[in-house]
């Protein structure tokens, strides 16, 4: 610290004085001998600004990095210090500190503020101040403009702060202040113009007192955590240009008496939780230029009075519960570049003065019930970036002129009922990054722009109708993250350019007409996460170099025709949790280093020619949990005792093939399976000692050579297979068995005699309709439409209740018949097409030839 | 003042700008997300700006697009579960297992109403079985076993009539196993490895002792 009298400051000795300072020295001088209290008067005005100069050179020695003050010694006039400005007239006082942006790291409440009264300015904005508000700032009566944003101030404000009643613009915001903020409406802050204490924690509600703000012209409270409703007296505080209130906890409805405010340019009030009707009032607010009522609880229509908002260019009101159809009014506000009223429950279809909204760059309708299709003149918006109409009912064909759109970023316009075909420059204006067509009903080729489409980030083709080859129709993709293309009609090939879309994560082709061969090229794909191409005509061997899809943790290839052996180095897949490989030609052992797989959840091999024995190892997955599914093989040998370690699996199928011996008693330790189905196989000898089979189906275990246990539909294990103490209680169910068997056999055929007895009596007519239907599935009366439209009726139209299971093929539906038969039907998922793999469907006839019998 | 209120206009122009975020379930996931360290990227294509979080890898919607899955299992996470998961009030399938998630177990877990199967097993959690869990009226598998749960079984979870596996082994549960509702079949080794767990409780009258 500087130690020079403070004596030698007042009048420097460097600057050579003025005329007009050394006449006011001079008469100074003068009074001073004529009056001595003029000495006094003298001497307290320099006493200020000493101890002004004293409070500031203390907060400096408190400061972390005062660097930017070099100029705050003693030995320069205080006058001159970076930030200080003096009056000029006789009182010698500090009248603005201005240190924005000065690298200030230190506590703000070291600054004693208490003889700065003088002071009409203090701007600190975008420090590192800290602390609280120094106590003193309640004495600075002549403030006008106080400065503070941009720190890390904290604590509550001061109640003295209502005595600063000069202020015209006050800015704390973004700080960490907490409290109420109601200190500011207090009814002497009248010449405050702009107050901004945004990017706070402040609490508390907006008092009525902000009426008496009559000067106010910019309100800034968002990001805080305000509650309660906005006061209606805001409507009284006419000078108001922006008010934003966004981000808060607000509740109540929005007051109609904000209509009043006529030059608002601005009006947020998004994010909060404000409820009830978009008031009509608000269309009166004809300068405003930008309206947010977005993610609140509004309810009712919207206003068809904001077709007088003609200034609008930013109009967000979504997010909210807001009903009703889109009012043609909408079509006044030329202005928009931003209608986002998406996320509500919008009826009615898009009006066609919306064409009218020619200098749009974003237009957000997704997620209503919005009917009706797309005007034509949407085609025609030149700055149209973002079209996000998905998740509607919007049907009938896109203009193909949104193929002229050259700004066109992202088209967005899933989970509709659109029909026709693409627009095939959709991608010539080459900034193309999210096309989202899915699930509309879309025909006719791929855009054959999109070859060249190299901006492409994320395409959801998936659930249409198109048509195309897509080895020759698509290109490579550099940025590409997300591809998928399933459900459509598909042909061609899968082209080794895909290794070169060196961002894709995910590519689903499934149920599709691809043919070919799975190209090795596939394996250099590093960032690839799922790789799906189920349900197609893939033929030839699974690449062995597929296994360098080091990030791969899906992997299906269900319902193709691929053939020859599993890769050996399919458990170098080390990432993968779900591998499906079930419905194709595969064969020879079960290999592959599966062991390996150690996150593998759900294996499933079925219907393949895999035969040999099933290796013990897969005892070693032992994060399978979802399914272990190895059934319609050719597997033979022993059930491996050593499955019993995948103490998670819930699911495990082995039947249909050809596995002889005894279940392994250690199957009683896997506590977490709750269906397992080794049917058709030569299965033998007692069921394992789990309650997994105490209410188990009959299903699970049918047509083996000799399993037995005490399960419904299973003969109890005879003497020889149990032990002495049992043997006892087991033998007397068979003979109490027996005869009962016989007396059901009896009454059965009593049962179909009086049946047939009672059919002659009917007449002939109806006689025949009970053949048919009798006979239904009998070669010689099989008629497909007969039996289509029984299955329909049975089946309520394929409901889901009768589903009773899911390939990756098709459905499964129980059919209980007229004639009460119960038979299972398969369909198809691809059914329209007859396009289904033929191998997998005589797989499927022979399992409900089996069902059906049961 | 009018230059400024322009200038003003023009940041709040870029303060509003269109960007779209995810919805209530995706919030929850990404509050998640927050507080986790994710060294494998297992998380990565959890993208904010997707308007759902129906195309994130390892999460699961149905039809209308609510979460139904959340598959995390072995994914090498490791921080806290959040409470925010309590919002998923469609989730099937909370799989979590065989990670470093730590700390208790958030009770808000039990407003899963939908839940068939939760597995957090394999982490480092600790604290107690939250008894909110006999909210989960739906679920069939409960593995929570290897990790550090203290406390005892809550006795509410004898209500969980679906309750197929329950597994609690590899833990430090003190107290006694209940017998009632689904416990009467959960065999023995779902509780091993428990050092201060006293077997099966006493029926009859004798007041319940914890033991504990």
């Amino acid at each position: 610290m500087d130690s020079k009298p403070f004596s030698q400051l007042l009048l420097p000795s460097t600057a050579p004085l003025s005329l007009w300072q050394l006449l006011l020295i001079l008469s100074l001088l003068l009074l001073s001998l004529l009056h001595s209290s003029s000495i006094a008067v003298a001497l307290s005005s320099t006493a200020l600004l000493e101890s002004q100069t004293r409070a500031l050179l203390h907060w400096k020695s408190t400061l972390q990095r005062p660097q930017a003050l070099s100029s705050w010694t003693l030995s320069n006039n205080t006058c001159t210090w970076l930030g200080i400005t003096c009056c000029l007239n006789g009182s010698q006082a500090i009248t603005e500190i201005s240190l924005p942006r000065a690298g200030l790291s230190g506590k703000l409440d070291g600054l004693n503020l208490s003889s700065f009264a003088s002071l009409t300015s203090l701007h600190l904005r975008r420090n590192y101040l800290f602390g609280a508000m120094p106590p003193g700032i309640g004495t600075l009566s002549a403030l006008t403009s106080l400065d503070l944003s941009h720190n890390l101030l904290s604590g509550n404000l001061p109640p003295s702060l209502t005595n600063l009643s000069h202020v015209s613009e006050a800015d704390l915001s973004h700080n960490e202040f907490t409290g109420d903020a109601a200190a500011f409406f207090s009814a002497n802050w009248t010449k405050l113009v702009s107050l901004r204490l945004q990017f706070n924690h402040f609490t508390g509600t907006i008092p009525s007192e902000i009426r008496s703000l009559t000067n106010l012209k910019i309100l800034h409270l968002y990001q805080n955590q305000i509650s309660g409703s906005i006061p209606p007296e805001t409507g009284n505080v006419r000078s108001l240009v922006s008010l934003h209130l966004a981000n808060n906890k607000l509740t109540g409805f929005i007051p109609p008496a904000l209509g009043n405010l006529t030059d608002l340019r601005t009006l947020h009030l998004y994010h909060n939780k404000l409820s009830g009707h978009i008031p009509s009032e608000l269309g009166m607010l004809y300068r405003l230029e930008q309206m947010g009522a977005h993610e609140n609880h509004l309810i009712g229509s919207i206003p068809p009075s904001f077709g007088n908002l003609t200034k609008l260019t930013n109009l967000q009101l979504h997010t909210n519960k807001i009903s009703g159809s889109i009012p043609r009014e909408v079509g006044n506000l030329v202005n928009l570049f931003v209608l986002m009223i998406n996320d509500n429950i919008l009826t009615g279809s898009i009006p066609s003065s919306l064409g009218n909204l020619t200098k749009l760059s974003t237009l957000d309708l997704h997620t209503n019930r919005i009917s009706g299709t797309i005007p034509q003149p949407f085609g025609s918006f030149r700055s149209l970036t973002h079209l996000r109409v998905f998740g509607n009912k919007l049907s009938g064909s896109l203009p193909h002129e949104l193929g002229n759109l050259t700004k066109l970023a992202s088209l967005q316009i899933a989970d509709n009922e659109f029909a026709g075909s693409l627009p095939p420059d959709v991608c010539k204006g080459g900034v193309l990054q999210r096309l989202v067509i899915a699930n509309n009903h879309f025909e006719g080729p791929l855009p054959r722009s999109l070859k060249n489409c190299s901006t492409l980030l994320r395409v959801r083709l998936e659930g249409n109708r198109l048509k195309g080859n897509i080895s020759q129709d698509l290109g490579i993709y550099p940025n590409l993250i997300y591809m998928d293309m399933s459900y459509n009609q598909l042909h061609g090939e899968l082209s080794q350019n895909w290794a070169y879309c060196q961002n894709l994560t995910i590519l689903q082709v499934s149920g599709n007409q691809l043919t070919g061969k799975i190209p090795p090229e596939f394996g250099k794909m590093l960032q690839l996460r799922v790789l799906d191409v189920s349900s197609n005509q893939l033929v030839g061997e699974i690449p062995r170099k597929l296994s360098g899809m080091s990030s791969l943790f899906q992997l299906n290839l269900s319902c193709n025709r691929l053939s020859g052996m599993m890769p050996s180095e399919t458990g170098d897949l080390s990432s993968l949790e779900v591998l499906d490989l079930s419905d194709n030609h595969l064969s020879g052992p079960i290999s592959g280093q599966l062991e390996n797989l150690s996150k593998l959840r759900l294996l499933d091999l079925s219907e393949n020619g895999f035969n040999g024995s099933i290796p013990p190892q897969i005892g070693e997955m032992e994060s399978l949990q979802d399914l272990l599914d190895l059934s319609h093989n050719c597997l033979e040998g022993e059930i491996p005792s050593q499955l019993a370690s995948l103490t998670y699996l819930v699911s495990l199928n082995l039947s249909h093939n050809n596995l002889s011996g005894a279940m392994p008693s250690s199957l009683a330790s896997m506590i977490s399976l709750t269906s397992i189905d080794v049917s058709y196989n030569d299965l033998e000898g007692p069921l394992p000692p789990s309650r997994l089979f105490q209410n188990a189906p009959a299903m699970w275990f049918a047509d083996n050579r000799g399993l037995c246990g005490d399960v419904q539909s299973l003969p109890p294990c005879g003497p020889i297979m149990e032990n002495t103490n049992d043997s006892r209680k087991h033998h007397i169910i068979p003979r109490i068995a027996i005869p009962l068997l016989g007396t059901f056999v009896l009454l059965v055929m009593s049962i179909i005699f009086i049946v047939m007895l009672c059919k002659k009596e009917r007449p002939a007519k109806e006689e025949d309709d009970e053949v048919i239907i009798g006979d239904l599935f009998s070669v010689l009366n099989f008629d497909g439409r007969v039996a289509y439209s029984y299955i329909i009726t049975a089946t309520e139209n394929f409901d889901d209740k009768y589903c009773i299971g899911r390939g990756g093929c098709g459905s499964v539906y129980k059919v209980e018949l007229p004639t009460k038969q119960v038979v299972a039907v398969k369909k198809f998922h691809m059914m329209e097409e007859g396009i289904f793999n033929e191998r997998s469907f005589r797989n499927e006839i022979q399992l409900k030839f089996d069902i059906a019998t049961l | 003042m009018a230059s400024r209120v322009a200038l003003v206009s023009f940041l709040l122009l870029l303060a509003a700008a269109p960007a779209m975020s995810t919805n209530y379930e995706g919030e929850a996931l990404q509050a998640l997300r927050a507080r986790l360290s994710d060294p494998s990227n297992a998380l990565q294509s959890w993208n904010p700006s997707l308007v759902n979080p129906c195309t994130w890898f390892h999460v699961t919607c149905d039809v209308r697009n609510r979460v139904i899955r959340l598959d995390l299992g072995n994914s090498n996470i490791s921080g806290p579960l959040a409470p925010e998961l309590g919002r998923l009030q469609d989730l099937q399938y909370l799989e979590l297992y065989g990670n470093n998630f730590e700390g208790k177990i958030p009770e808000e877990l039990g407003n899963l109403k939908s839940l068939i199967s939760m597995d957090l097993y394999g982490n480092r959690l600790e604290g107690e079985i939250p008894k909110s869990f006999a909210k989960l009226k739906s679920l069939r598998f409960l593995r929570l076993n290897n990790n550090k749960l203290s406390g005892s079984i809550p006795r509410e979870l004898v209500t969980l009539s679906n309750l197929k596996v329950f597994d609690v082994s590899n833990n430090d549960l003190c107290g006694t196993i209940p017998i009632d509702g689904p416990f009467a079949t959960f065999p023995i080794q779902s509780f091993g490895n428990n050092s201060r767990l006293n077997g099966p409780e006493l029926q009859g009258p004798v007041p319940y002792d914890f033991g504990c």
